[in-house]
């Protein structure tokens, strides 16, 4: 745990300049990779990234008056404002999330979808085969990202690499 | 083997399919109702997991079936027997009373599906050309993840078969709670719904569960029922309390107040262990003082005025779609085979398609429920909510 609540911080925290309902799943995605304790499962389904665990939560902080959800949009209330000032992280900490959120909000739906998607190919390879194995199973991982997001290149595979490595702390 | 059941009727499993049935972990459900608590205001709902998840089977296999005569592209050897298995499993994981114990558990039963069919594995026979253990791609495509999952299409498709808003579980337990409550307004037309799915492809070639037009009818039927169940029964108020009473009490009935992560002791518990010791169901102190739409500004009154001395409950449902942005029920007109959202083709649809479920109640004790009714009815006329 990075903050008394990494679950309620990170979602209040990329909800402050509004987000499409679409992107959170991402989002949050890709925040448990840096480190944030949230333990959310996600599933790939017909329709994209989805976690039955985010949308119950979604309801819960919208019941409890954190954030209304308009027209396909998440956005703080004032209550939700002042909950998320109130939280309290280290100057690094800080940094840290804010060059992630602030890269993350550049990224479209797709790109975002992209993202995902290569860790979650990557993850599930080296589960199988082993850190050793994932060189070997380049040829495998890219044709899965392939057939799995839109407007593959291996320029965008190649970035996708570089982020994930750097929201995981590892660069 | 046949095994006749109120909805379904007759109903065949495959002699592999018996092994998993007649298993420790299968036969276990037959002692967890499948309603928790409802039972107390509805008492013909003492119906178990067990025949839900052999009527999810059954559901599956309709489904597939149809998809496959309206869309024999879709046909692929094997499906059918994995799809079963998964329907057959799905629910192993659950704890004793269901849905009512979440709170006692760490675990999401999603989540233990994964250690329960390990633990199966030697009761879980499926032949398929994957390079993984049956149980493996059994849970792989019920949770929706996993590499020879994401390899291959054809599997998240079959996913939805099972988690989607027109699934086998939910047309089962629909139809199956509502008989049992003795309410008619769970009924749909489950016939002509599943004889209607077909197979819609989106712009990347992604396929998905669709329906043609002539089950447009069904699937409005499915969606109203789908309101009524969980406006009526799934978020009743007396189950609401019970709810709350009994995971207070399991707290001091359990080892640290929560379920065993450990497999084999959580598997060891079924709702007989524990209905006799609990003392909740027969000793419910409050009462409902009230029960209205959820609205917020209503709730930050009573609970700044009253909020120590009442108990608030606010549960919320969405029946179809969250929103603009989520997935959506696609209909193909059987003449010239044009597709279009279900709310554009259906007014019905429309009216319903972003309703949720959403309440505000409060429950106070019996021998100051009037009392306390009063003082909510004061604060809420004083400021004209």
């Amino acid at each position: 745990m990075i903050t008394s609540n990494d679950k309620l911080f990170c979602i209040l925290a990329s909800c402050e300049k509004h987000i499409a309902v679409n992107n959170l799943s991402s989002y949050m995605y890709l925040f448990q990779l840096a480190g944030y304790d949230f333990n959310f499962k996600f599933k790939i389904q017909s329709s994209g990234l989805r976690s039955s665990f985010l949308n119950n939560y979604l309801d819960t902080l919208d019941n409890e008056g954190y954030i209304v959800i308009d027209d396909s949009c998440i956005k703080l209330t004032k209550y939700g404002k002042t909950t998320l000032d109130d939280f309290i992280l280290s100057l690094d900490e800080l940094e840290r999330f804010e060059k992630i959120l602030n890269t993350l909000n550049n990224f479209d739906k797709d790109e975002l979808y992209f993202l995902v998607i290569v860790d979650m190919v990557i993850s599930e390879v080296r589960k199988k085969s082993g850190v050793e194995g994932l060189a070997s199973e380049k040829n495998k991982i890219t044709s899965l990202v392939k057939s799995l997001t839109k407007d593959y290149t291996d320029e965008d595979f190649d970035a996708s690499i570089k982020f994930l490595r750097m929201i995981k702390g590892d660069i | 083997m046949i095994i006749r059941d109120q909805i379904h009727g007759d109903m065949e499993f495959s002699d592999a399919e018996m092994k998993l049935i007649t298993s420790r972990s299968f036969e276990r459900l037959r002692y967890i109702k499948q309603l928790g608590f409802v039972e107390t205001t509805f008492p013909g709902a003492s119906h178990n997991r067990y025949q839900h998840s052999l009527g999810v089977c059954q559901c599956v296999t309709d489904m597939y079936n149809a998809v496959v005569k309206n869309y024999p592209d879709f046909y692929r050897e094997g499906d059918l027997e994995l799809l079963r298995m998964m329907a057959l499993v799905h629910d192993l994981g659950h704890s004793p009373f269901s849905h009512a114990s979440e709170a006692l558990s760490d675990i999401a039963h999603e989540d233990r599906l994964g250690d329960i069919l390990q633990y199966e594995a030697k009761n879980i026979i499926l032949a398929h050309d994957y390079d993984i253990d049956s149980w493996d791609l059994i849970e792989q495509v019920y949770n929706g993840n996993g590499i020879t999952y994401l390899s291959d299409p054809h599997l998240i498709t079959l996913h939805s078969f099972m988690d989607f808003f027109i699934d086998a579980d939910k047309m089962d337990y629909l139809e199956r709670d509502s008989i049992n409550c003795g309410v008619s307004y769970g009924k749909f037309d489950r016939q002509g719904l599943i004889r209607n799915l077909t197979i819609v492809k989106d712009e990347t070639g992604i396929e998905t569960i669709g329906i043609l037009s002539s089950g447009i009818q069904a699937l409005e039927s499915f969606l109203l029922a789908r309101y009524y169940m969980f406006s009526h029964i799934y978020t009743n108020p007396i189950e609401r309390i019970q709810r709350y009473l009994f995971v207070k009490e399991m707290q001091t009935l359990l080892r640290g107040g929560k379920y065993p992560n450990d497999i084999k002791q959580f598997l060891q518990l079924d709702d007989t262990k524990f209905a006799r010791k609990l003392k909740s169901p027969y000793n419910n102190p409050y009462v409902c003082i009230y029960d209205d739409e959820f609205n917020l500004d209503t709730k930050h009154l009573i609970d700044r005025k009253l909020g120590r001395i009442v108990l608030c409950d606010t549960p919320m449902k969405s029946i179809f779609r969250k929103d603009e942005s989520d997935a959506n029920i696609y209909i193909v007109n059987n003449i010239t085979g044009q597709v279009k959202p279900c709310a554009e083709v259906s007014p019905i649809i429309k009216g319903v398609e972003f309703a949720s479920v959403h309440k505000l109640r409060y429950y106070a004790e019996k021998n100051v429920a009037n009392e306390i009714g009063q003082e909510i009815l004061k604060v809420l006329r004083s400021t004209k909510l």
